[in-house]
């Protein structure tokens, strides 16, 4: 599965993927969501083992036309994104999550 | 010319605070239906006729849309009164496919959640004197992580107000401040209104309106959990993402046994109303 892939597929094979990207393409994201984004939807990623970022590949449902995160995305460098993301399959990357601290 | 005997028969207005709430909603971006509305007014009409509305600071049900049940109803003990939190809940990661009307807001384990900018601090919340309720509609799947509360990661024993899932699959427990002890309520794959309340000399865990566990050790009455991003919602302050559906939740005053059995009632009828489960 490619990115160009996931952003034509529907929100039920959204959710069997995730993005997975370096610390910089994150921050680079994050500088965006604060031009464009608003609090009703925040991309927040979730750090994996090997230092990178993961998202659920549902993110990618609220970048097109109408979506909440739109504005934000015609206004990012979208070949970074597409160069720079590996999609992961959801629960492999949930595997690289870092174990929480006990309770 | 007799007089048309409906000229004569009052008519009811839409509740204030539910009327402040659309306002909210659609200039969030929500669209409010009349049977929603309808709906909101009702609750607090309920709250206001049990004398519970004071008990409350902040409550959401999940209605107006995608946009709208990201505005909570409540904000603050009164609607004239200082109110407290964010006035949006802000949403980390949930998309509009995570939200319908009768789904209520579904999330996932590790990455999705809201955070409502609610302090214990800022509300004056206490140890002694704080509730934490939600309508958990499926539970979630991985063990020990937070429905609803706070938690300040000031160490053992932690002072921390959530409600957890205990186990996979497995309904709700309270945490609370003083001890390290867990309050639960022991029984397997239950959804429903889970209100966790610590009175001075008692903490109990309300199901659906009725204590399923509690415990009598003196709690403290100092304030706690001033940390950013203040109350968590499928999560607490500090993490602890769990996946499942939730219908709504509220923070606020400990509520008596009475009090949760009216609360259950109240956010009962609203979801019956809006064809939630």
């Amino acid at each position: 599965m490619t990115l160009q892939q996931l952003l034509a597929a529907d929100i039920d094979t959204l959710r069997q993927w995730s993005l997975v990207f370096p610390a910089a393409l994150a921050q680079a994201t994050s500088e965006k969501w604060q031009q464009y984004g608003s609090t009703n939807c925040v991309p927040v990623p979730v750090l994996l083992t090997d230092g990178r970022y993961m998202l659920c590949a549902d993110v990618l449902s609220e970048v097109a036309p109408g979506g909440l995160l739109r504005a934000m995305w015609v206004n990012s460098d979208l070949e970074a994104i597409e160069a720079g993301t590996e999609v992961m399959a959801w629960n492999d990357a949930v595997a690289m999550i870092p174990v929480s601290e006990p309770l | 010319m007799p007089m048309n005997h409906r000229l004569l028969v009052p008519r009811q207005t839409t509740h204030p605070e539910a009327l402040a709430w659309k306002s909210a909603a659609v200039a969030n971006g929500g669209t409010v239906s009349g049977s929603e509305l309808n709906a909101v007014d009702r609750m607090f009409r309920s709250l206001d006729s049990q004398g519970l509305r004071s008990s409350f600071c902040r409550i959401n049900l999940f209605v107006g849309g995608f946009n709208g049940a990201l505005v909570p109803q409540v904000r603050g003990f009164s609607r004239s009164g200082t109110q407290y939190g964010n006035a949006t809940d802000t949403n980390s990661n949930f998309v509009s496919g995570d939200y319908s009307l009768p789904t209520g807001l579904t999330s996932l384990v590790t990455t999705k959640c809201l955070t409502t900018g609610l302090t214990m601090s800022a509300a004056g919340l206490l140890q002694d004197s704080v509730h934490v309720s939600t309508w958990v509609l499926t539970a979630g799947t991985t063990a020990d992580r937070s429905y609803a509360g706070w938690d300040d990661g000031s160490g053992t024993p932690r002072p921390v107000f959530r409600l957890r899932n205990r186990l996979a699959g497995v309904g709700a427990r309270w945490t609370y401040g003083l001890t390290s002890t867990n309050l639960q309520d022991g029984v397997d794959g239950r959804t429903g209104w889970f209100c966790g309340s610590n009175q001075s000399t008692r903490c109990d865990l309300f199901w659906n309106g009725a204590s399923v566990a509690s415990v009598g050790s003196p709690m403290s009455t100092s304030t706690q959990s001033a940390m950013p991003p203040g109350a968590g919602v499928f999560c607490d302050t500090l993490g602890s993402i769990t996946d499942g559906r939730l219908g709504m939740y509220s923070f606020g005053l400990q509520l008596s046994a009475a009090q949760a059995a009216a609360a259950y009632s109240i956010f009962s009828a609203f979801l019956t109303a809006i064809g939630r489960s």
